[in-house]
Formats: C-alpha cells, structure tokens, sequence
C-alpha cells in the first residue's frame, strides 16, 4: 500500500503529471471505445474510485476536504463529464456523417417549440434546484471569518481564488509581467481571435472530432492542460511555501527543496565558454535574445515552409502569422515548464539591470 | 409581415407532466431548506443561555417577591385599605359634584392643550423669522428686505409673547379645575399613595417578573424569526470601551465587548451559588470587588471583559469568543497516546481509560458541552483560568509587585529572580541587581576545581540553586557531545580565573561553631539564607531563599574570605545586595566556624572535575575563528595557539555564547549585550513564528511557553544542528507549578494598547509604593519584617530553633503614620541597634542605601498609610494640665511596667529579672520617632493599629449593633471611685480644679490618650520647656492622621 502511494505521489509530481496527462489527454481522444456510453462508465469508475482509495488517505482527505477545495474536487467531475459527452457526441456524429447521414443536431434545429413551458419552465426548476443546493452548501461548509490581512502574517500557502491556480502555478516558471499580464492578456486575444483564424466552416452547429482533429486537440491541450491541470496542481499538490506534495503526502511546513537554478547566459558564458560573464548587459544576454528572436521571428517563417506547409497555404499570409505566433506562445509555456525540470533553466533572458526577465 | 406560425399542434421538447412533477418536488424540498437556512441564521447559542439566565433570574425574583409579601404589615394594610373604600364610599356620596368636577377638569384640559400647541407654533415662527432678520441685517443691513424682516419678527414676536399669555391662563385654569377634583378624591388617593408605598418592594419584583416571562404569546411574537427586529427581549447586549482598542494591522478599532450577552449573570449579585449554578456562564462574577462592579476599580462599563480575559470582543459564539481550556496541552497529549497506543515510555495504553480520560478534562467537555475548537484565526485568544493574572499584567506592568494577582506575582518573582530579565529584555525590569554574584575577583573566593564541578551542574552542589544549568544538557548528548561539553567548561573556568583580580584576605580567628550556630540563629542570617542539605527551591511563597544556601562552604570558599565578606559584603563586591551586620571579630570568627562546619551535598565532591578534550577544543576554537577567516588561516592559527591559549580563547567565547555576562558581572564583558529574544510584548508573538521543532505539543503560545520553559532544549530534538546553532536556554528545573506561574507572567506582557486616560499611572501616592515595594523586594525585607501582611519567614526559622517569637523582628504596620519621616530616613540609613527594643538579638542590618532609596522607602511607608510626607510640624508647647493628667494617669495604668522610659530604667528591668516578653519599646525617644498624633490614637486603638499587639485595649468599643461602628469608652470612668485609685483621684482634681472636671476627663478616651500621649512626648524631650502653670489649653490644631482602616 504505500509502496503504491509512494508511486502515486511520484507519479503527481509535476513534470510527471504534465506529461503523463498530455499523452493521456491526446492519447485518449482517438480511443474510440472511451467514448461510449460504457467508455463513460469505465472513465467514471476510474475517476470515482481513484477518489474513494485516496479518501483513505488521512493526508489527503485533509486537504480534499477543506471547503475551499469543495469547487474544484466538483470541477473534476463536470469537465470530466462534459468532456466525455462532447467527444462521445461528436463520435456518433462522425458516424452518421461517415454513413452519409446528417448530424444528430439537424434533427433537433428543425423542431420549433414555445419558451414557455419548454424554456422557461426548464429554467424555474434549474433556479429552485441551484437555490437547494447553494443554500445547503453554505450552511454545510461555513465559510469562517478571518483575522485581518496582515502583512507581517501571510498565510502559507498563500494561494489565489481557485480559478486563478493555474495562472498562479505559471508564476513558479515565469515572472509576474509575464504569467500574470502577458499570458492572461493572450489567452484572451488568442481565444477572440479563433473565429477569425480558424475559418473552417465543418462542424458548426454540431459535434465532430474527425472534421476538427487538429482544432480540437489544440483547444483542449491549452484548456486542460494548460488551465485545469494545473489548477488541480495548484490545489492538490501545492503545500507550504508552494512546494509540491503528493497527493498522499503530509503538508510539512518545513519540507525543504534545493532550488538551485540558472540562466541561458550562464550556461552559455560559464559552462561552454568557461570564462566570467559580460559584464555589459546586452552582450551577457545576447544568446537568449537571439533564441527568443529565433523562435518568434524566424520559427514561424521556417514552418510556413515546412511543416505547417499545408496550414499556410490553406489560410493565407496574415492568418497564418497570427496563429502560429499564438500557437507558438501557447506552447512556450510546456517549453519552459520542461527546460525548468531538465535542466534547472531559470531565465532565457536574464537582464536583472531592467528587472526583464524571459 | 410576421412569420407564420408553427404548425399546430406543438409539440413540447419535455414531457411536461413529469416536468411539473420534478418542479413539485423541488419546491417542496425548498421550504425545510429555508427553514433550515432560517434556523440556522435564528438559533444562536446565546439565546439558550439568555433564557436560561431570566429562567434563574426568575426563580430568584419570585423567592425575593415571597419575602416582599411576608415583610408586609397586614394590620397597616388593612388600614389603608378600610381608608381607600372609605374614599370610594365618599367619592359615589358626592356623585354630581365630583362628575362635574371631572367635566371641569377635562374641559380646562383640553382649552390648555390648543393654547399650548398654539404658544409653540407661534415660537417656532418667531424663531425662523429671527433668523431671516440676522442674515439679511448682516448682508445688507440697509436694505429694504432687511427692513421688512425686521417688521416681520416684530410682529411675529409680539403675537408670540400674546400666546404665552393665553397658554398660562390657561394652564393655572385647568391647575385650578385639578385641585378641586383632587380636593373631592383626598381620602382615596391618600389611601392609594399610602399603599403603594407599603408594597414598594412587592411592586418593584411583581413588575420585574412581569419582565421576565419567557412562556406568554407576546414573548413568543417579540422573539420569533424576522419579528424580532422590532423589540425582542432576547438580544446582544453590548458595551463600547472608549480608549481600549483591537489591533487590525495599520489601523486600531475600538472594543466592543460582548460577552454579557451570555454572561448576563456576570454582574448582577445573587448568582455566586456554585451548587447552583454549575455552569460559570450564569454566576456572578467571583470578585466583584475588585472587578465589574460599577464601584470596584475595574468597573464594566470602562473596561469591559475582554480587556483582561483577552479573547475577541465582538463575538457571540463559544469558539469564537476564544475560549481557551486550562489543559488543552493535556488533551492532545492523551489524544496522541490513543492514536498510538503506547505512552511516552512506549507501554501500551488501554483505549477506554485513554478516552475516559480525555472526557473527563476541561477540553473533553467543552468538546462535548459547546462543540470548542481551537479558533486558528484567533490570533489572540483568552488566557485560560489557571493564567488569567496575565490579564493584570497587560496594564500593571510597571508595578512592582501584584499582591492582589497570586500566581501573577510569583511568576513575575521567578522572572526576576531566577533572572530570565538578564538574557531576555523586558522593559520596567532593566535596572534590577544582577541576579548571580560578581566574579570579577572569584579567583580570591573560590578554587577553579569547585568552579569546574559547579558548572557541570550546580544543584549537584546546592539543590535549591537559582543558578541554572548550562551544560550536559540533551541537545549535548553522547560521547562527543560530552567531550565538547568538558572542554567548553574546562574553557570558562580557566578564563574566569585568567582575568580575575586577585586579592588576599586577612586570617580569621578561631571561633566556636556552637556559638557561631547561635548567632546564625539569632543575627537575623536566616531572614534571607537557609542551610539545609537537599532543600527544594522555594522563590514563588518564600523570602528565606533570598541568599544562597549555606552549605558545603567548606569545599568552596577560604575561612579568610568568608570572614572579610561577612565584615563588608561590599568590600569583596561592590554590587552585593548582602547587607552590613555590624559583627564583631569575634562574633565573625564564630559565625566562619560555623559555617565552615555545614555539611555539604555527599555526591558533590566525588563527582568528575571535566577535563578539556583537545580535537574537541581545536575544532571548537576552529569553528570560531573561520567565523572571520579561512579555514586554512584558522588551522594556522590553532597550530600556533598553546593549549593555555586555547582554552581561554574557549572560555571567552564560550561565555559570550551563553551569554553567562548577563547575570554576573565578568571582566572583558562589560558592554556585552544579552543573548536573548526580547519578550517584552512576547504575548503578541504571532504563533507561526514560533519553533516547534519535532516536538508535539499544540500549537499555542502558552503550550509552546510551558515546554520551552520545563525543557529548554527540547525543541532541538531530532534536529541535526551545528554547534552555533543548538539551543542555548539553560535549564532551571522548574516544578509544574513554577512553570503555571511563569507561563503566566510571560504570557502577560503584551502591547499596551490603551488610551492614556485608562493607563495605570505611576506617579504621585501610587507611584511611591510601587517604587517603594520595588525596593522591598530586592532586599527583601519581608525575609525578617511582616510588611504590607506578608513575610516574616524568619519566625518559622526562629520557631524551628525554639526562640522566643517576641524576639522577632518587629512587624511593619501603619509604620507610615506612626514613625516621623526624617526619623525613619535616618534609621534606614544608619540602623542603629539598642535603641528602642534593646532586648532584640536580630538585628536590623545596615543595607547601605543610596539616598534615592532611602527616600523611596521613607515615601513608600508614608503613601501606604496617606501620612504627611516628608515635612512635619514640630510639638513643642504641651498643655500642661493634659501633660501633668498624662503623667498622673500613665502611673496609674503602670505603663513603665512594660515600657522602660529610659535606657537607664532598661537597665534596671533587666537587673529586676524582666525578659524580652515583658517588655515593650523604650519610650526615651518616642518624640524624635512617633509622630504626635499617631501616640495618641496608637494608645485609644492598638488593636486596630496592629491586631494581635501585647499592648493592651484600654478603651475597648462598645457594642452598637451591627453596622454601627462602635464608640470607645473609658473603664477608668466608673473605676475612679475604688479605693485603689484614690490616689489618681486626688491628682486629678488637683489638676483639673473639681470633681466634675476629673471625671470628664477620665470618662473621654480622647482626652486620656491625648493627655498619656503628652506626657510621653516629654520624656527625655529637650525641646520642651519645664510645665508652665495652667492656661486654657492648647487648641494647636494638629491635622489628623488618616487612620488606616
């Protein structure tokens, strides 16, 4: 027993979990059988009973149980529910349309029916139904009044409201200006300005997977991946002083870990070069800078000819910059996430002078 | 063109039927959810206990209504209720008058109201039109509108003035219509009022238990959900506290306490009960005198609760008020055996007796009883009941001592004494002596191999030691551990005496250890010092562990040294609160036999002198200087020290480690500062910043306090640490109780977070008993004097040794109104001994006070009786028949038998065989001692003065009844007349011209002790002149002394 729940908390640590979830997510998405009705069962199975093992855990049901992670462990359930129903949707649909049969909503967007009862009636029970159920919460799971904020008393872990776990996780590889202004901002853009990148017109108004592989799979890697994974991670395995902790683990306070990290410019100047850094900071930086400007300036021009070949041709000039400059942002962050692990990487560019830092 | 409509019939989406059944069934689990919301909002705790409080409340007024009625007298009551039908009787006599009467009144009524409505409105007018004419005079004072306002507040005000005319008219006419119907009703009314105040008691609790009913329709409606809004009876009670604040961060917030809501019991007499009333939340407060009460000092509506319990003030929940259990560390204790299942020593535990256990501590019922958690957002809980005194503290911190807070004051005793001061600040406690002795001349005291032996540990040597231990303590442990310990000892030691100054005493005599015992026993040594082997250290309830136990002095110090120090303690240290007896060389010689001669602890002198360990010493001396070099520098340097070298250079950072310059003074520290975290506001100490360590004990201040303090060391354990960063507290070896009473004097220096107004003041009267007392207590002079009702423990050592208790050091009472100040300072600077109580062997020693002291000590005794202080009037003219009646009637009561009233009649007492427990203090001096009018009120009341007094009650009280405070007669009055006091008589009708004149004077107590006050005043006065013939007597007006009760 605990040799597996030393397993399991090797196996939760985050560039373990990352990966695994990222094969897992992908992987899973071209399971046919997952997305049955049984397929559904089996991955609630999974889920539930993965939940009731840990609960027997007195670490873990600590911190399940803190009524400030109530949300989240309901979130788990609901993506994963609606995952599920999405994908298994779109495999019926690619199906029929495999048969040559219209979509499953074709029927549907044919049929008229009144608001009332139809809507408005559904509405007034959903009403009363999240009435119950908030109410219930709230008395169930008190939310305590605290002492006021001190700054000379900071809670530890200190941590952001659930949602934002994610974007708070990004912190331990990027700076502020960056994973809390410029990821934010783009996510944002990025998600306005889908409608006008993707113009495939196959799939609107119904489910697919065949028709939007390639759509799909980017969606749902910056989604799960990039924001509920690592809200989970946020929540779960992130103890005092934002160290990580298995999820069987207990929140020791005093758990140390070496945080011994460096810059490209050291490896560059110090490990390669084997001679002091410049003092100057444009020449110390230079060799970040360049792989910065390479990967945005000349990347994206390199895979207009090459491996996007196809993707460039088929949306034209300015499309194609624009989303691959976003894709390309979007997969920085799993980048620097993985040169953080294997190589202790810091900084891409390190200009302590100007405190701009990549 | 509207688009057309769907085919019809439409179809629905959702089967509606089973749609309308899910909304049926939602809506009607909504409504035991609301009502589950609701109560949840509706049913707080402290309503329970506001109803059980007015159920108590209830049953109490209902008793005190019963008394009520049986107090009443029935034959006056039937009287005036005879006289109230005799009224009715009279009133339906009168029928037509009195209706038209009534008829006047209401009309005359009703004309005086329109009048008066009318009066005010015409003055609200008047008002506003004045108004208008000041602003536009002040604008434009010319100007046509002002003119007009002007005109119009005239008006206005004349037909103002004409109401006020009508409105009393009016109001006399309806006055007039009143007393004629009153003139009508006289017999009834009379009657009426004549009741009412006979029952006032019985209407008075009727009307309360009106008040209190918890069961009728109107209390239900008043209290039931959302109507109680409006007025309900149950609600929060709270109180604002001007000038006391909670500290929110940046920005302080008043206090609003509101703990009586459940504790409406707290102050309200009648609800001590304990039987009673089991639970403490509906009794009275216990010490109302000192506490709530609106007369006591610390009255309710100015202090609150919350100011002294601590706890948060705005709550109304039993957890997060912050109540805090007495054995919450005990609990958890018992909570970790169960889970298991072993205890410290690892024997296995019965679960059952674990979990009775835990039920049964104040914890376990709390859980039980009120669902208590501990509140991790509560930053400042309650002090729980067994360190409450720590409440005191938060204000009373400059006091130097808490007579009235027990555990508080033994906890601040031990702080001071032990000297936790020395190596942690704690403001107000900087400038107290140095707790440990000098030793920058030790090497002339003591030998470096008892030194050695000591610092392994000194209880080995003294077991009641104030002295705490350093070294072989657990975080030093095994082989090495030990190695590194002798060789940091060996270090210190060789230091100590490398710098000491070296001095050489003069030779003793010989002396006789059986006298030498005597003299220990009768000097007065035995007020500060004991001298038994094996002794358990008593600092929190004792004063005779002032000084160090004298035993084992043979293996420690020279006879030659202990001679010269019992000559002039001063002479070997400066600093020394060791007073001057004034013992002569003889009486030295013997006293150094006999101490010489106590035994010693036995395992004392076998046990191991340490030796320095030299891998030990060199890696300790590296460790030290790679601090500020290389470690290739560093080996250098070891390689060249000599062992003598390294062994002081041990010593000299050993001691700076330990800090040991804290407590005695040490040559080449004399700058050093202390090693300690300062705990002057330790009480705030945010929890999280505290180093638990592997240790499991809760998290609070108070269990981290009480492990800290019972083992210092503990909190390193497990830990893997290097030299310069172990532990360093030594260890005191505190009993539990010790422990309870610093937890709580720690746990009480919080920050004072206070208007100044509310801020204990340390000025004027007060001040100079605080000064005075600080005083007292470090030379404790409750070793041999009872002072201020303590001390005096030098009688249970007086008593041990069989000696008489009339040879005891005098108790100090009223010494304020009773001694002449400038006497006193004299006294206090310079004792002399033979003065007044020549018969004393104790002798009061010379302390040598500095003159800050000595005035201190004479303010102090003058503020605690409120005498004239420091200048006082001289008597220097007597009424010479009050001094010659003084004289006449001090034979006749034999004062002198037991008062010598000079030295020579001393001498002659003594020669007639009197001993020390006939005898009272010589009167020779009393006139450049006593004050004037204390003599006289000292001879009318001693036993008042000073209860249990040999002086006999010569004008006892007479009995007045309960609550009188009791006049004083003279027996002498009747007794006159006996044969035996003929004498008497005849003297005073001598003095006093007749008969008459003799008895009234013999019958006033005033006048004897006044006139037997003068003529003690005489004796051996100078100033006087001889008695001069009789005039009117001397009205010299001298201002009373406030008596002390």
């Amino acid at each position: 027993m605990t040799a597996l729940k030393d397993l399991i908390n090797w196996l939760a640590s985050p560039a373990i979990a990352v990966t695994l979830s990222m094969i897992g997510l992908v992987g899973a998405m071209f399971v046919k059988p997952l997305w049955t009705k049984k397929g559904g069962l089996v991955l609630f199975a999974t889920l539930a009973g993965g939940f009731a093992f840990s609960f027997t855990d007195p670490n873990f049901r600590i911190v399940a149980t803190m009524p400030d992670n109530v949300p989240i462990l309901g979130m788990l359930f609901l993506v994963g529910f609606f995952f599920w129903y999405a994908m298994y949707q779109a495999h019926l649909n690619d199906a029929r349309l495999a048969a040559g049969q219209p979509p499953l909503e074709k029927e549907d967007s044919d049929k008229k029916v009144f608001s009332w009862p139809d809507l408005v009636y559904v509405e007034l029970v959903s009403l009363i139904i999240c009435s119950i159920v908030l109410v219930v919460w709230s008395i169930v799971l008190k939310a305590p009044l605290e002492e006021p904020a001190n700054p000379g008393a900071a809670p530890n872990p200190a941590k952001a409201p659930w949602y934002f776990l994610g974007l708070q996780e990004l912190l331990v590889y990027f700076d502020p200006w960056m994973a809390g202004v410029v990821l934010p901002t783009l996510i944002i853009v990025g998600l306005m300005a889908i409608p006008y990148i993707d113009t495939n017109p196959r799939g609107n108004g119904y489910f697919s997977f065949r028709e939007r592989k390639w759509e799909i799979v980017m969606f749902c890697f910056g989604f799960i991946i990039l924001w509920v994974v690592l809200i989970i991670l946020g929540t779960f395995l992130r103890g005092p002083n934002w160290n990580f902790f298995g999820p069987y683990e207990y929140w020791d306070p005093n758990k140390l870990v070496p945080l011994n990290n460096v810059s490209v410019s050291e490896i560059f100047w110090v490990k390669w070069l084997k001679t002091a850094l410049p003092t100057f900071w444009l020449k110390r930086e230079l060799p970040g800078i360049l792989l910065i400007l390479f990967y945005l300036g000349a990347l994206p021009g390199l895979l207009s000819k090459t491996l996007f070949r196809r993707f460039y041709e088929k949306m034209g000039t300015v499309r194609f910059f624009v989303g691959v400059n976003l894709f390309l942002i979007m997969l920085a962050v799993p980048i620097k996430m993985y040169l953080r692990w294997i190589f202790n990487l810091k900084y891409i560019v390190n200009i302590q002078e100007f405190s701009f830092n990549i | 063109m509207a688009k057309a409509p769907p085919p019809e019939p439409i179809d629905h989406h959702y089967d509606i039927k089973r749609l309308t059944k899910v909304f049926a069934i939602t809506s009607i689990l909504v409504l035991p959810v609301f009502a589950w919301m609701t109560w949840q909002d509706y049913g707080r705790d402290w309503k329970a206990w506001q109803k059980k409080f007015v159920e108590n409340d209830r049953r109490r007024t209902r008793a005190a209504l019963r008394t009520a009625a049986e107090k009443i007298d029935p034959e006056a009551e039937e009287k005036y209720l005879e006289q109230r039908r005799e009224g009715a009787r009279e009133l339906r006599h009168n029928r037509s008058a009195v209706s038209e009467a009534e008829d006047e009144a209401k009309k005359t009524e009703g004309a005086w109201y329109e009048a008066d409505q009318d009066f005010r409105f015409k003055k609200a007018e008047m008002d506003t039109a004045r108004y208008d004419f000041e602003t536009r005079q002040k604008e434009s004072p010319k100007s046509a509108g002002a003119a007009s306002a002007r005109k119009d507040y005239e008006r206005l005000k004349a037909s103002y003035e004409a109401s006020t005319i009508v409105e009393q008219a009016a109001r006399a006419r309806w006055d007039e219509a009143k007393a004629s119907l009153a003139a009508l009703q006289k017999t009834k009314k009379d009657a009426e009022e004549a009741l009412a105040k006979l029952d006032a008691d019985y209407d008075r609790f009727q009307a309360k238990l009106g008040t209190l009913r918890q069961s009728d329709a109107f209390y239900f409606v008043r209290n039931a959900p959302i109507a109680d809004m409006l007025a309900p009876s149950l609600k929060i009670q709270q109180v604002q506290l001007d000038g006391l604040y909670n500290d929110v961060n940046f920005l302080r917030s008043q206090r609003v306490d509101r703990c009586v809501t459940c504790h409406l019991a707290a102050e309200t007499r009648g609800f001590e009960d304990r039987e009673k009333y089991p639970q403490s939340v509906l009794r009275t407060h216990p010490r109302l005198d000192l506490f709530v009460d609106s007369n006591s000092p610390h009255p309710y509506a100015t202090f609150g609760c919350t100011s002294c319990h601590g706890g948060r003030d705005r709550a109304t929940d039993f957890t997060r008020a912050g109540h805090m259990p007495n054995d919450y560390g005990r609990y958890e204790h018992l909570a970790a055996q169960l889970e298991e299942g072993h205890d410290d020593k690892g024997l296995p535990t019965d679960d059952d007796e674990v979990k009775e256990a835990m039920d049964e501590t104040q914890t376990g019922r709390w859980i039980k009883d009120y669902e208590w958690e501990v509140d991790k957002y509560n930053d400042l809980p309650m002090y729980p009941m067994k360190a409450v005194e720590a409440g005191c503290f938060r204000c009373h911190r400059s006091d130097a001592s808490h007579p009235k807070a027990a555990k508080l004051d033994q906890g601040r005793k031990l702080v001071e004494q032990l000297g936790c001061w020395s190596c942690h600040k704690m403001k107000g406690l900087e400038d107290l002596p140095r707790v440990g002795p000098n030793l920058t001349r030790v090497a002339s005291k003591t030998t470096p191999e008892w030194t050695e032996r000591w610092l392994v540990n000194p209880r080995a040597f003294r077991n009641n030691t104030k002295m705490p231990r350093f070294f072989y303590l657990e975080n030093f442990e095994g082989e090495s551990g030990h190695r590194l310990t002798d060789t940091m000892i060996a270090g210190v030691t060789a230091y100590l005496f490398e710098k000491s100054g070296k001095a050489s005493w003069p030779a003793v005599g010989v002396g006789d250890a059986m006298r030498g015992k005597l003299l220990f026993e009768n000097v007065g040594c035995q007020g500060c010092h004991i001298s038994e082997v094996g002794a358990e250290r008593h600092v929190m309830d004792g004063w005779r562990q002032h000084g160090p136990n004298l035993i084992g002095l043979s293996q420690k110090v020279t006879p030659e040294w202990l001679g010269a120090w019992l000559k002039n303690p001063k002479g070997y240290n400066s600093e020394t609160r060791m007073p001057n007896l004034r013992l002569s060389d003889g009486e030295i010689a013997d006293l150094v036999a006999y101490l010489m001669s106590r035994p010693a602890q036995p395992e004392f002198a076998r046990s191991r002198a340490p030796k320095a360990d030299e891998k030990e010493r060199d890696a300790l001396v590296t460790d030290y200087l790679t601090q500020t070099k290389s470690v290739v520098e560093a080996k250098a340097d070891v390689a060249r020290m000599s062992p003598r070298e390294k062994d002081l250079f041990v010593g000299e950072k050993i001691i700076g480690h330990y800090g040991c310059y804290s407590c005695h003074a040490i040559p080449g520290f004399e700058n050093a500062k202390p090693i300690g975290v300062e705990l002057s506001e330790w009480g705030n100490k945010p929890v999280h910043l505290l180093d638990f360590g592997f240790v499991h004990v809760p998290h609070t201040r108070a269990d981290w306090l009480a492990q800290k303090a019972g083992q210092p060391r503990s909190y390193d354990r497990e830990k893997v640490k290097t030299f310069q960063e172990k532990l360093r507290m030594p260890q005191f070896s505190l009993s539990s109780a010790e422990i309870e009473a610093v937890q709580t004097a720690i746990l009480g220096m919080q920050k004072e977070d206070m208007a100044d107004t509310l801020k204990v003041k340390a000025a004027g009267a007060r001040g100079a008993i605080q000064a005075g007392r600080r005083i007292v207590k470090d030379f404790n002079c409750q070793g041999c004097h009872i002072l201020e009702d303590k001390g005096g423990q030098i009688r249970e050592a007086m008593t041990a040794s069989k000696i008489d208790l009339a040879l005891a050091p005098p108790v100090i009472r009223g010494e304020g109104a009773k001694v002449q100040s400038d006497w006193l300072f004299a006294f206090l600077n310079a004792p002399r001994s033979g003065q007044i109580r020549p018969w004393l062997k104790v002798r009061m020693p010379t302390f040598e006070f500095n003159p800050d002291q000595l005035n201190g000590l004479t303010s102090y005794f003058a503020a605690l009786d409120k005498a004239r202080y420091p200048f006082e009037n001289r008597v220097e003219t007597l009424d010479p028949r009050s001094r010659a009646a003084g004289a006449k009637t001090f034979d006749a009561l034999k004062c002198a038998q037991c008062h010598p009233t000079s030295q020579d009649a001393f001498a002659l007492a003594l020669r007639a065989g009197k001993t020390p427990a006939d005898l009272a203090p010589i009167l020779a001096a009393a006139h450049t001692r006593l004050r004037y009018e204390w003599i006289a009120d000292w001879i009318k009341r001693p036993e008042e003065w000073m209860p249990g007094t040999r002086m006999p009650t010569n004008f006892p009280k007479m009995d007045e009844g309960p609550g009188k405070p009791g006049r004083r007669i003279s027996p002498l009055a009747p007794a006159l007349d006996a044969p035996a006091f003929a004498g008497l008589k005849k003297d005073l009708v001598g003095i006093w011209g007749s008969e008459a004149e003799a008895k009234a004077y013999i019958g006033d107590p005033d006048r004897v002790t006044k006139a037997l006050r003068d003529h003690v005043w005489s004796l051996g006065n100078e100033f006087l002149t001889a008695p001069q013939a009789p005039k009117a007597p001397n009205k010299t007006k001298a201002p009373a002394v406030v008596a002390a009760n």
